[in-house]
């Protein structure tokens, strides 16, 4: 048992997101303490949205445990599950998947008037301000459609950032993107990690990517998806770590 | 070689009605279980999120509700017209003008008003909303919904679900004031010898203290049935975009089916009533 650990996988197998039958990876044992910085790489197509969805109790396990903040999520109450996911975070790949029939504020706009119940006129000027802190203040009122996958995927960032996060997961955020945008990320991945969260817990981060190459400064520890396992890495090993065959980026 | 369906061995048609028997007793599974746990949803988290919750209720009511008013004015007016139009002309051979209240109130209140009403409901909003979810789903914007907190059954399945049962509600009682009104027209413009306070007494005459109860109730269910429906092929089951229009069609054709059953349901109610 793991005391202290934010996220914990026993024994896990992790399915596909829209096929629960098809397990991507089996018997995965995965620990994330408080404050941990991860990055995990892998092949794409290898399971690493799936890893991520479930590590984020957004999809069960096709078999395993999995334990959030000492509990195991799937067997607790419902008030609970609720209670625990406005602490978990996850930003999706290819554009963070926003409400595609929201503009950018509303979609920032939804998660501050759900969870936090606040006044409209309080919840608009947060919603701005976390707009202006991403850099898209001046297109708040745009659909995702009109935006990059980029800057999609910083919008789902700012959606989330007023939650009182505990982990966040970041499906390969900085993919396709040149280098002034990827160093945005890994500063103000550094900044929130290193900000004081709920109950004094520093925010434990989880990425993916297809190169290890941007994270290892930044990042401590590091897991590559081989077969259907997920195996641990050292800095050094994750240096050596051939970079994955990259898809075409699209706009 | 091929085998046409008629040349199906016997066991094998067996079994496919054997699998659709099952499919079915699955899908009515299903259905109840999304059904019950949106009501666990709004019994357990109501008032939860309101400022956000309470507009999605009434969106839906606006739009399967307020928008729909010309369309039911007209369909109120027509059935008035028709009823009146073929049981006048049957009954004044008969000399059994007495009855024109008795007839409205079994046709009209009773059944064709809320079935129609459910059916113009259906097509006019519970197919947007299987659009409008299916493709929320298919663009994976549902796990996206989880992925901040939001639980989908709070946000997309309930609000649609009590504004679906309040707008059929409203607009059944104002389709059967409409044709009840349109029909007394009807018999003016005849020359028909029944004065309006004859024509009132003989609706009051036939209308029990059950018809209300039971109307509210089958009204609500028919609303609900259409959401739960509509949200089932909308959000249940993974979709491909190209998808949705298919489970568009069935959820349709499954809306339509689950309203008669409950309309079937509400006979017996009015034949012990």
């Amino acid at each position: 048992m793991s005391e202290g650990a934010d996220i914990e996988l026993i024994g896990v197998d992790v399915a596909y997101e829209e096929d629960l039958d098809e397990v991507l990876l089996r018997g995965v044992d995965w620990r994330i303490q408080p404050g941990e910085w991860w990055v995990v790489g892998g092949e794409p197509g290898s399971g690493k949205t799936s890893l991520l969805s479930t590590g984020a109790a957004l999809v069960p396990p096709r078999a395993g445990t999995l334990r959030i903040f000492g509990g195991d999520y799937w067997e607790a109450t419902e008030r609970q599950q609720v209670e625990w996911r406005r602490r978990i975070g996850m930003i999706f790949d290819g554009g963070g998947r926003l409400f595609s029939h929201m503009n950018l504020f509303e979609n920032v706009l939804l998660p501050l008037e759900y969870h936090l119940g606040l006044e409209h006129d309080v919840a608009v000027e947060r919603a701005g301000a976390l707009l202006s802190r991403v850099g898209l203040d001046d297109d708040a009122h745009l659909l995702p459609s009109r935006l990059s996958q980029a800057a999609r995927q910083r919008v789902a960032l700012a959606r989330i950032l007023d939650l009182p996060l505990r982990m966040l997961f970041i499906d390969n955020p900085l993919a396709g993107l040149p280098p002034d945008d990827a160093k945005w990320w890994l500063e103000l991945l550094r900044e929130l990690r290193a900000a004081p969260g709920p109950d004094d817990e520093r925010l434990a981060i989880v990425a993916s990517t297809y190169d290890f190459g941007d994270w290892l400064e930044w990042a401590d520890h590091f897991a590559i998806i081989e077969g259907e396992s997920l195996e641990p890495l050292s800095r050094q090993q994750a240096g050596a770590a051939e970079p994955s065959v990259l898809p075409e980026a699209s706009p | 070689m091929t085998t046409t369906h008629d040349e199906l061995p016997r066991a094998s048609r067996l079994e496919r009605a054997g699998l659709a028997a099952v499919g079915v007793r699955n899908l009515i599974r299903e259905l109840a279980a999304l059904a019950l746990i949106t009501l666990g949803v709004l019994v357990t988290r109501r008032g939860a999120a309101r400022r956000v919750v309470r507009p999605l209720v009434y969106e839906q009511i606006w739009d399967a509700g307020i928008r729909l008013l010309p369309i039911i004015t007209f369909l109120g007016l027509a059935l008035g017209l028709l009823v009146i139009a073929q049981t006048t002309a049957l009954l004044s051979r008969l000399g059994a003008q007495g009855y024109v209240g008795t007839i409205m109130v079994a046709v009209v209140v009773r059944e064709l008003g809320p079935l129609l009403t459910a059916f113009l409901v259906l097509a006019r909003a519970g197919t947007a909303n299987v659009v409008e979810l299916g493709t929320l789903r298919a663009l994976g914007e549902v796990r996206a919904l989880e992925s901040v907190g939001v639980d989908p059954i709070h946000y997309l399945v309930m609000p649609r679900m009590v504004g679906l049962a309040v707008a059929v509600f409203c607009l059944t009682t104002f389709l059967i004031l409409t044709a009840l009104a349109s029909g007394y027209l009807f018999i003016f413009l005849q020359a028909v010898p029944l004065k309006p306070g004859a024509y009132l007494a003989q609706l009051g005459d036939a209308l029990a203290w059950q018809d209300f109860v039971l109307l509210a109730l089958k009204t609500a269910f028919f609303g609900a049935v259409i959401g739960v429906v509509n949200c089932y092929h909308g959000l249940a089951k993974p979709l491909e975009i190209e998808e949705v229009p298919e489970a568009t069609s069935r959820a349709v054709v499954q809306s339509v089916v689950g309203c008669i059953f409950v309309d079937a349901f509400f006979l017996v109610g009015y034949v012990f009533a």
